[in-house]
């Protein structure tokens, strides 16, 4: 048996109040009779005087009692399971996306789903297979078809909240595909205990909904610019509340409270604030609100504040206006120049073979090769050949270069290898490629840029800026914020012995440096992690912020779930007896019964 | 009193009622009814073996003749009795629905009634605390009036101990003794009525009750309050209580009854609730007072 609203029970503190009122207040009907004379012979044989022997006959009283016991568990709503094991196969579903670490009658929508999952597992049949999955990003299988409900039990008090955003319904074919195999047997049940709709379809299926109006704010974005090396801060916050909130949001650098800021949020609104001017060497920023509410979870929201490096590009050429002119305006790169007859020094982040390759190649730096001549030690330089109209392929590379038209009147006639990537073709042959040979991330542009108008185009600039970018390693798109549940591309150095992650509690994580690496994934946690690559005796350490999936997480879903799939309601329908109309309908008897004993003065 | 109890309606049914019966005396001094006790008189009643110390004139020597034994002439005597009416005035006879006072003025008046119109003498006594207030002995039917006066003017108050009370009262000679009481009375009446047949008194015991106090009508909690000692007693009343006390009741009245045959005295229960006529005719006939 189980109670939904065990509060109720306080109630049952009336029942001493009742009988003590009996005790203190028995009121009396005074009658004035001739003679006690005959009474007192009469009590003399029914000892009725103490107040305790007066209660033991009270018909009354008990049945006051009894009514207040109906009333009180009649309001403590009780459950009793009648049949567990109806179905042999049990398959529980648990969302376990970040909305569900809401609030959630004292406790979390999760802890809650876990309770009534757990009761669920208690009560199927001792011989029922049980299989739980849970559902991030995607779903996954914590326990596959266990008679063990101890196992169950443990695997499903051991799910840990997750923050990632996720679809339950991405479960629904999975445990359609499992369901499978139990049909026309002694059949199943799927329980999904979330905070959104499922479309259960034509499963055997329940589900069982947690969610609830929030009281909720949410921080959505941080974001900066520098002015005059000092930081604009940028945050957005948004009410997902019915009602109009205020709050105060704290900025942090690093772990350093840098400014506070109240805002006032009306219901549903978005509001971006500003923190001006600050002064900062943080290599992080954080933004909190400083009040708590139903989904903590999006009250703070992390970013990663970037240091330009000043990258040194060595340009080999006897003199190329256009490529000089595209380099120097990229920020953070220092060019220099010398001439092909003279010794190539090392330590340059790209070099730049411009006609010509010397005939030792530095042991270092990425390097971008431009008209290369033959025997150039990297590629095959066939003849050359007659140009045309260039044609751009789809690539990162490439980006913002679709409207691009420029020709190339000669290019040299390239092999292309097997490491290599084709960016631009010229009548099907390459005339720009890139790749990573001998671990150096290496380009190549099949034509001298004074044989084209490409350098007369819009797009010049861009395509100069992406291939630096690339070759640099100067992550061109500035990607340092992910949510939750994403899987990150570390992309490290070639040169890197070991790559470590630290996410926000400290946990420290060794990917396997393969090729290709294999994307990060445990970015279960928001806040900064710190990427740690070590090259040689040297460390390179970069962070990249994860926040909380607030836009599809901290919605306030509570009106997307129909009124039966509550959670109180939805328990009620499996397999079991709610008691409360019964125990109304007994009040009722015995309130009646209380009032023909009144009647009658029995 | 308010309102008179003896007004002309009542003295017409007491016209009636005396018609039908005349009331039985056997003690008292020759008045002008048959007397139960055998004496000297010219009406022959019995015979009886002699003993010693009988008058010797009243032996049958015709009878002697016949049966070789003495025996004894016996006649009914006619007498003029002494009735004696008590009537216990405490408070508590002054309950009831009707009230236990009003049958026992009128049950009284109709006895006096009739024995005046035997030519018996009548003293009505009324019992209070521990005193007796008793009216003048009365000796004719026109003196009724007094006696309905004595009667109506009756006070009931107080606690009364019938036993202290009757024994403080003086006794010339035989005669009926008549006791109106609920008899609630902690010493009981045993003392009393053995005094009165010490006195040669022919003793009635009419005990009157209310119908609330046959059939009490009460549910729930209920204070009790006794009218006269102002005692108070808490009682919740249940099915069980009144079964109880119905019993009581009734263990009550048969302790009575039972030492008044044990002593030759005659005992009438009477409800106050009962006509006065089916008190008369019914009761008072069927226990031999009147005929």
């Amino acid at each position: 048996m189980r109670l939904f609203s065990p509060w109720a029970l306080w109630f049952l503190s009336f029942m001493p109040l009742v009988v003590l009122m009996y005790i203190l207040k028995q009121k009396f009907e005074e009658r004035q009779i001739s003679s006690i004379y005959l009474w007192q012979q009469v009590l003399k044989d029914i000892e009725v005087n103490t107040p305790w022997q007066k209660l033991k006959r009270n018909l009354l009283l008990f049945l006051q009692l009894l009514s207040i016991l109906f009333l009180v568990f009649a309001l403590s709503d009780p459950y009793i399971y009648t049949r567990g094991g109806m179905y042999s196969n049990l398959v529980i579903v648990i969302d376990n996306t970040g909305s569900m670490n809401a609030r959630y009658e004292g406790n979390t929508r999760l802890e809650q789903a876990k309770q009534l999952a757990e009761e669920m597992i208690s009560r199927s049949g001792t011989k029922s297979n049980i299989t739980l999955l849970t559902v991030e990003r995607s779903p996954k299988v914590e326990i596959g078809k266990t008679t063990d409900k101890g196992e169950a039990v443990s695997k499903l008090r051991a799910i840990k909240p997750g923050n990632s955003s996720g679809d339950i319904n991405d479960s629904v074919s999975l445990v359609r595909a499992m369901v499978k195999q139990y049909e026309g047997s002694s059949g199943y049940k799927a329980v999904f205990y979330t905070d959104s709709p499922v479309d259960t379809e034509d499963l055997n299926a329940e589900t069982v909904s947690l969610a609830s109006e929030l009281t909720n704010a949410s921080l959505d974005y941080i974001s900066y610019s520098r002015d005059n090396g000092r930081l604009i801060v940028l945050v957005r916050a948004t009410n997902r509340s019915s009602r109009a909130l205020s709050r105060e949001i704290s900025l942090y650098g690093n772990d350093k409270v840098l400014d506070i800021k109240s805002v006032e949020l009306p219901a549903g609104e978005t509001k971006t604030v500003y923190f001006e001017e600050m002064g900062t060497n943080a290599h992080y920023i954080w933004a909190e609100f400083t009040e708590k509410d139903d989904l903590e979870e999006d009250n703070q929201v992390y970013g990663v504040v970037k240091f330009t490096e000043t990258n040194k590009v060595l340009l080999i050429s006897t003199g190329n206006v256009f490529i000089e002119k595209a380099l120097s305006n990229i920020k953070g790169l220092e060019l220099y120049k010398t001439n092909p007859e003279e010794d190539v020094e090392a330590g340059y982040d790209l070099y730049i073979f411009d006609s010509a390759v010397p005939e030792v190649l530095p042991k270092s730096g990425s390097v971008l090769l431009i008209n290369p001549p033959p025997d150039n030690g990297i590629i095959e330089v066939g003849a050359e050949l007659q140009g045309g109209i260039a044609d751009i392929a789809v690539h990162p590379i490439t980006r913002y270069m679709e409207n691009a038209d420029f020709t190339v009147s000669k290019l040299k006639s390239i092999e292309v290898p097997f490491w290599s990537e084709v960016l631009i073709n010229v009548d099907r042959n390459a005339a720009a490629l890139y790749g990573e040979y001998k671990g150096r991330k290496t380009a190549v542009l099949g034509f001298d840029l004074h044989n084209s108008d490409f350098a007369l185009t819009t797009e010049y600039p861009i395509f100069v800026y992406n291939l630096a970018a690339y070759l640099m390693g100067i992550n061109s798109e500035g990607r340092t914020s992910y949510v939750c549940g994403d899987s990150i591309e570390l992309n490290p150095d070639p040169e890197v012995s070991e790559v470590t992650v630290e996410n926000p509690e400290g946990e420290i994580f060794r990917p396997e440096l393969t090729y290709p690496m294999l994307p990060f994934d445990k970015t279960g946690q928001f806040g900064i992690y710190e990427l740690t690559q070590k090259l040689g005796g040297t460390e390179k350490i970069s962070s990249f912020a994860v926040n909380f999936p607030v836009e599809s997480e901290s919605m306030n879903n509570r009106w997307l779930v129909p009124e039966d799939q509550k959670a109180a309601a939805a328990v009620a329908a499996l397999g079991g007896t709610r008691m409360q109309e019964w125990l109304i309908g007994l009040l009722l008897l015995v309130t009646a019964v209380e009032w023909v004993v009144y009647i009658r003065g029995y | 009193m308010g309102d008179r109890i003896f007004d002309a309606e009542f003295l017409k049914k007491l016209d009636t009622i005396v018609i039908n019966v005349r009331m039985m005396m056997n003690t008292g001094s020759g008045g002008n009814r048959k007397s139960r006790s055998k004496g000297s008189s010219v009406e022959f009643s019995d015979f009886r073996e002699y003993s010693m110390g009988d008058d010797f004139r009243r032996i049958d020597w015709n009878a002697y003749g016949r049966f070789d034994k003495l025996f004894v002439k016996l006649f009914m005597e006619e007498r003029e009795a002494m009735v004696n009416i008590f009537i216990d005035s405490s408070r508590s006879m002054y309950f009831g629905e009707p009230k236990k006072s009003l049958s026992a003025i009128k049950l009284s008046g109709i006895l006096s009634y009739m024995a005046l119109n035997n030519l018996d003498r009548v003293c009505i006594n009324s019992l209070s605390g521990t005193l007796v207030r008793q009216s003048t002995a009365l000796n004719s039917r026109g003196m009724f009036q007094r006696c309905a006066d004595f009667l109506e003017n009756m006070q009931f108050d107080g606690i009364t101990d019938l036993n202290s009370c009757i024994k403080k009262k003086e006794f010339k000679g035989s005669g009926v003794a008549i006791v109106f009481s609920d008899f609630f009375n902690p010493g009981g009446i045993e003392a009393a009525v053995k005094y009165l047949l010490y006195k040669k008194q022919d003793v009635i015991l009419v005990h009157i009750l209310a119908p609330e106090e046959l059939n009490p009508a009460m549910e729930g909690q209920v204070r009790l309050l006794d009218s006269e000692t102002g005692e108070e007693r808490d009682i919740s009343v249940t099915p069980a209580l009144l079964k109880q006390y119905d019993k009581e009741l009734n263990a009550f009245i048969n302790n009575i009854r039972e030492f008044c045959s044990r002593m030759g005295a005659t005992y009438i229960q009477v409800s106050s609730a009962e006509p006065i006529e089916k008190t008369v005719f019914e009761e008072f006939t069927r226990a031999g007072i009147i005929y």
